[in-house]
C-alpha cells in the first residue's frame, strides 16, 4: 500500500483540527501559523496576525491586531530552549484579561541554532483573574475628535500602572494616597525629587477615570514659561473661554510650581485664591510650598489652594526594593520599541544597581536601562552591559570632590603656543609664512620658536 | 551625558526656524535644524536636555502626539513647544495634553516661546568642565 504523504494544506488542515491552541513564530518573532482553537481563543482571524512581531514587552500604548500579538511573546530564553514554558494572554471580550499556559519548542537544524517555535497552549484558561480594562473606542466622524479619544485611551493604559509600581512601604502609601485623590475633585500636591515620576502620577490621577469621560490634562511648566503666558493661560481656563464644558472633567497640573517667580505667583494666587476655579488642580514641587510658605518665599494663600492633598513621592533609594521590578519594567518597554529582545537582568547586574546611589531616580534608571538595552547581545543584562558610572559609583562615593583647580601658568602658556604652532603649521601645510600669518606674528619668530619648543620633524 | 543643550527645530520648510533666528532671546544661540521627527529624535538622543520646537502638520499629527507622550519618559529633561498652521489651531489643548509647554500658530508671536527655551537652555545642567579644558577647547583650527 503506497505510503500517504503530507503537504502544508494538510499540515495546516491537521493543526487547525486540533483543540489546543498552536502558533508558530519564526526566529525573528514574527507569527507565522496560528491555528483555529488559537484565534477562537484570542479574537482576531489568522491572516490579521500572520506577519505581525510577537514581541517581547507588555505596552499598553499599542491596541488592535498588534496588541493581541504581542500578548503572544514567548520569553526571550524560549528560543535557545533555556525556558520551555510560559503564560500568554489575551483580552476577553468584556475587556478582562485570560491567561494559559504555553509550552514552546524551538525548531531548527541544531539544538543551538533556532529558526523558530512552535507554542502548544493548555485548552484552559489558567484560574488567576487578572486585572480589568476599560477600553472603548468611540467612533467619531471628526479627525481630530478620533486623535483625541484614541490619545487618551492609550494614555491611560501607560499610565496605569508604570512607574508607580513596587511594593516597598513607601510606593504603597503614596499608591493609597493616590487612590484617594483619583476618587476627589481636591487639590493634589505632588512633592518628590527630580525623576521621581511626579508628573507621571499627576498623569495617573488625571486618567484614573473611565477614558471617555476625562477632559483635557493641561500642564504649565512654572519653571520656564514666563508670568504673563502664565496668567493668560490660567486666566482663559477659568472664564470657560477655552475649554468650555468640559473644564470641570479637565485638570490644571502646575508643574514645578516650587520654582514659580513671584510675580507669577502673585498672578496665580489672584486667579486660584478665593475664587471658583473649573478645573482641578494638580501641582508638582520639589520643595513643599508650605514649607517655602513659612520661610516667605512662597504666597501662604496660594500654597493652601495647592496643597488639600499632599502626596509624597519617594526617591528611588528609598524604595530600592522596588529596583528589579521598576528595572524589568523599563526594560519591556525598550524591548516594544526595536528588535533587540532582552529577557532580564543578571543577578551580578541587579547587585551593582542596587550599589548606585540613583541620583535621578526613575529618570535616571529609565535612561540607564535603556543605555545596557543597546548594549546587550546576550539574553540577559550583565553586569558589564551596564553604564560606566554604575561600575565607578563605588568608587567616586569613595573620592573626595575635586578639590579647587590650580595651574602652573608658564608652563600652561608654553603648552598652549606649543599646541597653537602646531595647529597652524599644520593648517598651511608646513608653510612657516602662512602659519605666522594666522599667528599674527613674524616669519621669523615663528622658525624660533618651532626650535625652542622642539616642534621640529 | 555627552553633548550640551541645543534648540532643536523640527519642521517641513524652514520658515519657523528663520522666524526664531530673529527672537532678540536667541541671539548667538545656535538653532539646530531638522526635517523630520525621527532625525529629530536622533539629536534628542545626542543631546537629551534639549529644548525642541516642533512643527504639527496634518500628516504628522499622530506620530507627534505619540512622540510627545513618550517624551517624558524617553528623554525627561527635553521639555518641548509645538508650532502650526492656523488651520491646526485646535490642535492647542490635545497638543498641550500630550506634553508641549507652549503652543502657537504665528511666527510672529514666538516671543514667550523663544522666552521659554531660553529660560530652559540656561537651567539645563551641564557639567563643567575644568578651566584648562575649556581654554583648551576653545583653542582655534583643528587638533590632533
Amino acid at each position: 500500500m503506497p505510503r500517504k504523504r503530507i503537504t502544508a494544506v494538510e499540515l495546516a488542515r491537521l493543526l487547525n483540527s486540533a483543540d489546543r491552541p498552536i502558533y508558530v513564530l519564526d526566529d525573528e518573532l514574527t507569527i507565522v501559523f496560528v491555528n483555529r482553537a488559537c484565534c477562537d481563543w484570542i479574537g482576531p482571524a489568522a491572516d490579521e496576525l500572520v506577519g505581525l512581531r510577537a514581541a517581547y514587552h507588555s505596552d499598553p500604548e499599542i491596541s488592535g491586531p498588534e496588541a493581541v500579538a504581542a500578548r503572544l511573546c514567548p520569553p526571550p530564553e524560549s528560543m535557545t530552549a533555556a525556558r520551555s514554558t510560559a503564560n500568554v494572554s489575551c483580552v476577553g471580550r468584556r475587556g478582562q484579561l485570560h491567561y494559559r499556559r504555553a509550552r514552546f519548542v524551538p525548531i531548527g537544524p541544531a539544538p543551538d541554532e533556532t529558526i523558530g517555535l512552535i507554542a502548544v497552549l493548555d485548552v484552559e484558561d489558567l484560574p488567576e483573574p487578572v486585572e480589568e480594562t476599560t477600553t472603548t473606542l468611540e467612533s467619531d466622524s471628526v479627525q481630530l475628535h478620533e486623535r483625541i479619544a484614541r490619545f487618551r485611551r492609550e494614555t491611560a493604559g501607560r499610565y496605569r500602572a508604570d512607574r508607580l509600581l513596587g511594593d516597598s512601604p513607601a510606593i504603597r502609601k503614596a499608591r493609597r494616597q493616590i487612590e484617594v485623590a483619583a476618587g476627589s475633585r481636591e487639590s493634589v500636591l505632588l512633592v518628590g525629587p527630580t525623576g521621581s515620576g511626579r508628573r507621571h502620577t499627576a498623569a495617573a490621577i488625571h486618567y484614573s477615570r473611565d477614558p471617555s469621560k476625562v477632559g483635557s490634562l493641561i500642564p504649565l511648566a512654572c519653571a520656564v514659561l514666563g508670568a504673563d503666558l502664565i496668567h493668560s493661560t490660567v486666566r482663559a481656563l477659568r472664564t470657560g473661554d477655552v475649554l468650555g464644558k468640559e473644564a470641570e472633567r479637565s485638570t490644571l497640573l502646575l508643574n514645578e510650581v516650587d520654582r514659580l517667580q513671584p510675580d507669577a505667583q502673585a498672578n496665580l494666587a489672584g486667579e486660584l485664591v478665593g475664587r471658583s476655579f473649573p478645573l482641578r488642580l494638580i501641582a508638582t514641587a520639589e520643595r513643599s510650598p508650605a514649607e517655602l510658605a513659612s520661610r516667605g518665599e512662597f504666597l501662604e494663600d496660594l500654597a493652601a489652594v495647592l496643597s488639600t492633598i499632599t502626596i509624597e513621592l519617594p526617591p528611588l533609594a528609598e524604595r530600592i526594593e522596588d529596583l528589579p521590578l521598576l528595572s524589568q519594567q523599563f526594560l519591556e518597554e525598550c524591548n516594544a520599541r526595536g528588535p533587540n529582545q532582552i529577557a532580564g537582568f543578571t543577578q551580578e547586574a541587579l547587585d551593582a544597581m542596587h550599589a548606585y546611589r540613583w541620583q535621578g531616580n526613575l529618570d535616571e534608571l529609565t535612561e540607564t536601562v535603556a543605555e545596557a538595552h543597546r548594549q546587550t547581545r546576550g539574553p540577559k543584562i550583565d553586569v558589564d552591559d551596564l553604564p560606566e558610572r554604575i561600575h565607578l559609583a563605588a568608587d567616586a562615593a569613595a573620592h573626595p570632590p575635586r578639590e579647587q583647580e590650580t595651574i602652573v601658568l608658564d608652563q600652561f602658556l608654553e603648552k598652549v603656543e606649543r599646541e597653537l604652532i602646531r595647529r597652524a603649521l599644520a593648517q598651511a601645510k608646513g608653510n612657516k609664512s602662512q602659519a605666522a600669518r594666522l599667528l599674527g606674528i613674524s616669519r621669523a619668530r615663528v622658525i624660533r620658536r618651532v626650535r625652542q619648543l622642539g616642534l621640529e620633524e | 551625558m555627552g553633548v550640551p543643550a541645543r534648540l532643536i527645530v523640527c519642521e517641513r520648510t524652514g520658515r519657523w526656524a528663520v522666524a526664531l533666528r530673529g527672537e532678540s532671546a536667541f541671539a548667538g544661540v545656535r538653532v539646530w535644524e531638522t526635517r523630520s521627527l525621527a532625525e529629530c529624535w536622533k539629536l534628542l538622543a545626542e543631546s537629551p536636555c534639549s529644548f525642541l520646537v516642533a512643527e504639527l502638520t496634518s500628516a504628522n499629527a499622530d506620530d507627534l502626539l505619540r512622540r510627545l507622550a513618550r517624551l517624558e519618559r524617553e528623554f525627561p529633561g527635553v521639555r518641548a513647544a509645538v508650532v502650526a498652521r492656523r488651520s491646526l489651531a485646535d490642535h492647542q489643548w490635545l497638543v498641550r495634553e500630550a506634553g508641549a509647554i507652549h503652543f502657537t500658530c504665528s511666527p510672529r508671536q514666538l516671543t514667550p516661546l523663544a522666552e521659554a527655551a531660553c529660560r530652559h537652555l540656561c537651567q539645563v545642567e551641564v557639567s563643567e568642565p575644568a578651566l584648562s579644558e575649556r581654554m583648551w577647547a576653545s583653542l582655534p583650527w583643528e587638533g590632533r
